[in-house]
């Protein structure tokens, strides 16, 4: 299950109006993007320690959700850090590579050391954001920005029938565990197969489910967000 | 008043429901019992038009479905269903709107939509967790939200399509209350279930289907006294009534009413 949403719910701002929070969200990434790095780490450190303090967790499972885009992060810092150049003299370091010297220059440390701070005080601030920000809520932000309402039904019904999904998906996988369906790497490949076909087929079904319950209940193609 | 005059539906070549009448509006509490794959889900389906019998009718007030598209909103307005799944009718990530949705699929203005939505949230025991996201509540918190959005039509027939299947016993029990609050307000109640000792407890009418057929209707405590018959269609005799027939103890509709009466057989 995805926790993620459970916490939005146990957050000291649970009932704060969302536009508040989105403008506070909005402040935060001025800010993320506006200042020198040593003000972004400081921002990252704030904002961190805030949602800790709002959502009762510690520092540690923060730092496992961080961990998640860090390793994206640093692998696309590395690609920043290193460059290449004709002469070994216009960098600080480096390795010949036929003519070319690839190394590491001060412009690219400079660049990398802006684009990884200024990225992990936005992260951390739609972070804060999304784990504050209960899902009804994010329906009227939603609405009072004007997104299409197409758009928003969307949304809203596909939140709905992730966990449904997933808790579909999770229960098949169970049973074919269960059964030694991913004892071998081959068999562990057709089981895939079929857990994915049948998750396909149950949703046929429950889209035609659906129709019928929406039918019953006097739908008229609106869903009254 | 819903009932039905010698219904037949069929899917494509498959018969499903053979030649029913039903009368529902004779009892409070009208039980539908049948193994699976007896067609009660299919007579559901019939019932709230959705699915249109290909000879006889349903009938409202005596007069045949109207089933144009108004026709079909007024009926329903007036006979609700409670599918067995409540992940298929629950649409909403929180309590409160999905209840509502019916209601404002009607256009039906906030103030009565809020009133209608607490008397249904009273009725089915959901103040406890109303603020919860759906997909955090239990099977049996899902079920009574499935059923919140049925009551809010306030109509004079409820559908329950197996109501405690998947219940623990205390969901259960609640449920029967339920049953019974909603049957208090003068409604008619028609609930399809295989959980025999339920529909023995709570129902005063009672039909066996078997094969699409009903085999017999009656009262409970007279349905449920023919052994053979309920074997016929896969099914068992209530506990209290098999005690009654087999071991000649007083015949009583609920396990209390037989506690009392063994008590004052005792102390005499």
């Amino acid at each position: 299950m995805l926790g993620i949403d459970k916490l939005s719910y146990q957050s000291r701002w649970c009932r704060v109006s969302p536009l508040r929070k989105f403008a506070l969200y909005l402040l935060m990434m001025v800010l993320a993007f506006a200042l020198p790095p040593v003000g972004q780490a400081v921002l990252l450190l704030v904002i961190a320690a805030f949602t800790c303090w709002l959502l009762r967790v510690g520092p540690v499972r923060y730092l496992r959700w961080l961990a998640v885009p860090l390793g994206f992060l640093l692998f696309g810092v590395v690609t920043i850090i290193f460059s290449a150049s004709h002469q070994a003299q216009a960098l600080l370091w480096s390795v010949p590579l036929g003519t070319l010297h690839i190394g590491i220059d001060a412009q690219g440390i400079g660049v990398a050391n802006q684009t990884f701070w200024r990225s992990l005080a936005a992260l951390a601030a739609t972070y804060w954001l999304v784990l504050n920000l209960p899902f009804p809520q994010l329906i009227i932000l939603l609405q009072r920005l004007r997104v299409p309402r197409l758009l928003t039904e969307q949304i809203l019904l596909t939140w709905r029938f992730i966990f449904i999904l997933l808790d579909e998906a999770q229960a098949i996988h169970r049973a074919q565990s269960l059964r030694f369906g991913y004892r071998t790497l081959p068999g562990g490949y057709r089981s895939l197969a079929m857990l994915i076909s049948m998750l396909f087929s149950r949703v046929l079904l429950r889209y035609q489910q659906m129709v019928t319950t929406l039918d019953v209940k006097l739908y008229q193609g609106d869903f009254h967000l | 008043m819903l009932a039905t005059h010698n219904l037949s539906f069929r899917y494509q070549d498959e018969p499903v429901l053979h030649d029913l009448t039903f009368d529902f509006g004779a009892f409070a509490v009208t039980g539908i019992v049948g193994e699976n794959g007896c067609g009660k889900s299919t007579l559901f389906m019939n019932l709230n038009g959705v699915l249109r019998p290909q000879q006889g009718a349903v009938l409202w007030q005596g007069k045949p479905l109207n089933y144009s598209k108004i026709g079909l909103i007024e009926h329903r307005q007036r006979v609700t269903t409670v599918f067995q799944d409540p992940e298929q009718q629950i649409f909403y990530t929180d309590v409160d709107s999905d209840i509502a949705f019916s209601l404002r699929n009607l256009g039906v203005d906030e103030s009565e939509i809020s009133r209608r939505v607490e008397r249904a949230i009273q009725l089915v025991d959901a103040q406890s967790f109303r603020h919860k996201p759906i997909q955090y509540l239990s099977h049996g918190q899902k079920k009574r939200v499935a059923i919140a959005g049925a009551l809010v039509m306030e109509a004079d027939y409820l559908l329950l399509d197996e109501p405690t299947a998947g219940l623990d016993p205390s969901g259960r029990q609640q449920m029967i209350g339920i049953i019974a609050r909603i049957a208090a307000q003068g409604k008619h109640v028609v609930i399809s279930s295989h959980d025999i000792d339920l529909i023995y407890e709570v129902c005063g009418g009672v039909y066996v289907m078997n094969g699409g057929k009903i085999i017999a209707k009656g009262e409970p405590g007279v349905v449920f006294s023919q052994a053979e018959m309920l074997r016929e269609a896969g099914l068992v005799q209530p506990w209290l009534v098999k005690l009654h027939s087999e071991l000649g103890f007083p015949l009583c509709k609920t396990e209390t009413q037989l506690f009392n009466a063994l008590r004052v057989a005792k102390e005499a």
